[in-house]
């Protein structure tokens, strides 16, 4: 037996999960961030150009993307009649509590309110599918970089996310606001200059692409509380369509995306890329992989 | 816009073509499904960023390696957990992780473990990844004649290594052969 046998015992992991619904949400994700140009890059030195020198931009649209995925979805009518602040600030014990009162307030009022409250955090507002709307996404800091959720909720010098208790489908996270250290300090870095930025999931525009992606049965999407896994192309399309949605690309694991498929083939998974228009996984064989999303929790249903 | 659907197919179709081949060997060379997701998402994310640097065809692979072992090199590169929070990901990994290990590997494995890096690194592209010395060289950027070299050296301190732990390089096979239809079986 050859030493490369040998050593061939002794790899570490044998089996990688087959290209899924997760390899798909990576790949859009990815696809979703701004790309380098060539002439940018070559500016770049070679030492750094691992690294995106204009984090910000792709952080905001990465970052927001990344964790959209793991957001199940927000009770509609959770943000009622439009309060006079757009934020909730307040002081509880070492924390500064902050929710979203007004999902749809003006950038500058977050702004302004978060100042007043002399804390290093800024709010950006980025487009997402409809049932993230009014989600708040906590700040990049690599200082949680490999903490679990017991050790990251004893830090008193990180930002924590408040998730909405109850109203979450069990594996899924909705956080609803932050939770602040009094004084807390931003994340400093190469990569990352000035306060924390917290992201808010707003409706998109008409023509404007999703940054945020969520299953096309969460509750507040067209086909909410709707199995559509592993039924047909053609059945689903229909059933889109009846909610004025149409299907602008298929994603064919481990071939790549098309703008076509037999109607007989069977949906693995979907999201809304942009209003009226969503992306299906689709194969000629039914998907074997457990949906993840799976029980969800309806308004109005048990 | 024509231009970024044509970059968004190619992406794509180097995405499905390569993700297996990156997910093994980000997985061989982290101790967690989150961090094997943190290094495929970063290396196609740069693949993504720098698609015009991508050579075409399986080369590609190579490149997507080299990029892999840099990525696993960056002490940033914990910030892509952050960066792509891909859950779903997360949880199709943690699932497909072995649960097993066989006691008997050990020796090989503690032998393993005694080389350096560098020698772990040159033997695991061939043994793991199944790479020519030729394309080791690539992934490693030297020269094949250097390549071939180092892993000449690499495998004899390997096949030591193995001797002081006890390991009858001999008998190896059909023991293991043994111990994997003790597992199927």
């Amino acid at each position: 037996m050859s030493l490369d046998e040998i050593l061939k015992h002794v790899e570490p992991v044998r089996a990688v999960p087959p290209m899924g619904e997760g390899a798909r949400e990576l790949l859009d994700e990815i696809t979703a961030t701004p790309r380098e140009t060539a002439r940018t890059r070559r500016r770049v030195p070679r030492a750094v150009a691992w690294w995106p020198r204009r984090r910000f931009t792709v952080m905001s649209a990465a970052g927001l993307a990344a964790v959209a995925v793991a957001v199940s979805w927000v009770v509609p009518g959770f943000f009622g009649p439009a309060p006079a602040a757009a934020l909730d600030i307040r002081k509880e014990g070492g924390y500064y509590v902050v929710t979203v009162t007004d999902a749809f307030a003006d950038a500058e009022r977050y702004q302004a309110q978060l100042r007043g409250a002399g804390l290093d955090v800024e709010l950006r507002v980025e487009p997402v599918s409809p049932s993230l709307v009014g989600t708040v996404f906590e700040p990049y800091d690599p200082r949680k970089n490999g903490l679990s959720a017991a050790e990251l909720s004893r830090r008193d010098d990180l930002v924590q996310s408040i998730e909405s208790p109850g109203r979450c489908a069990a594996s899924r996270r909705c956080t609803i606001g932050v939770r602040v250290p009094v004084g807390y300090r931003a994340y400093k870095g190469p990569e990352h200059r000035g306060p924390a930025r917290i992201m808010l999931g707003r409706r998109a525009r008409p023509g404007e692409r999703h940054i945020g992606f969520a299953p096309l049965d969460n509750p507040g999407e067209p086909l909410q509380c709707t199995r559509f896994v592993n039924r047909t192309v053609g059945e689903v399309r229909a059933m889109l369509r009846a909610h004025g949605v149409t299907v602008a690309r298929f994603a064919v694991p481990l071939r790549g995306a098309r703008s076509s498929v037999p109607v007989s083939w069977y949906v693995h998974g979907g999201w809304l890329t942009e209003p009226g228009k969503a992306l299906l996984i689709a194969d000629q064989t039914r998907t074997r992989t457990p949906d993840l999303s799976e029980p969800k929790r309806c308004p109005g249903t048990s | 816009m024509g231009r970024a659907a044509t970059d968004r197919q190619r992406f794509e179709e180097m995405y499905t073509a390569h993700y297996d081949a990156v997910a093994r060997y980000a997985s061989r060379r982290t101790s967690s499904p989150d961090d094997a997701v943190d290094v495929l998402g970063e290396t196609f994310l740069t693949a993504w960023r720098r698609l015009d640097d991508v050579p075409p065809g399986d080369e590609a692979r190579l490149w997507l390696y080299a990029v892999a072992r840099r990525v696993l090199a960056n002490h940033y590169r914990g910030a892509a957990r952050r960066e792509l929070l891909v859950t779903k990901l997360r949880g199709e990994f943690t699932e497909a992780a072995p649960t097993w290990e066989p006691s008997e590997v050990g020796a090989v494995q503690a032998a393993f473990g005694r080389l350096s890096a560098d020698d772990r690194e040159l033997l695991s592209l061939t043994g793991w990844e199944g790479l020519s010395p030729g394309e080791v060289a690539q992934v490693l950027g030297c020269r094949a004649g250097t390549a071939r070299a180092r892993l000449h050296r690499a495998r004899k301190r390997f096949a030591r290594a193995l001797a002081r732990e006890g390991v009858d390089v001999e008998r190896y096979g059909a023991r293991a052969v043994a111990m994997a239809e003790g597992v199927l079986g």
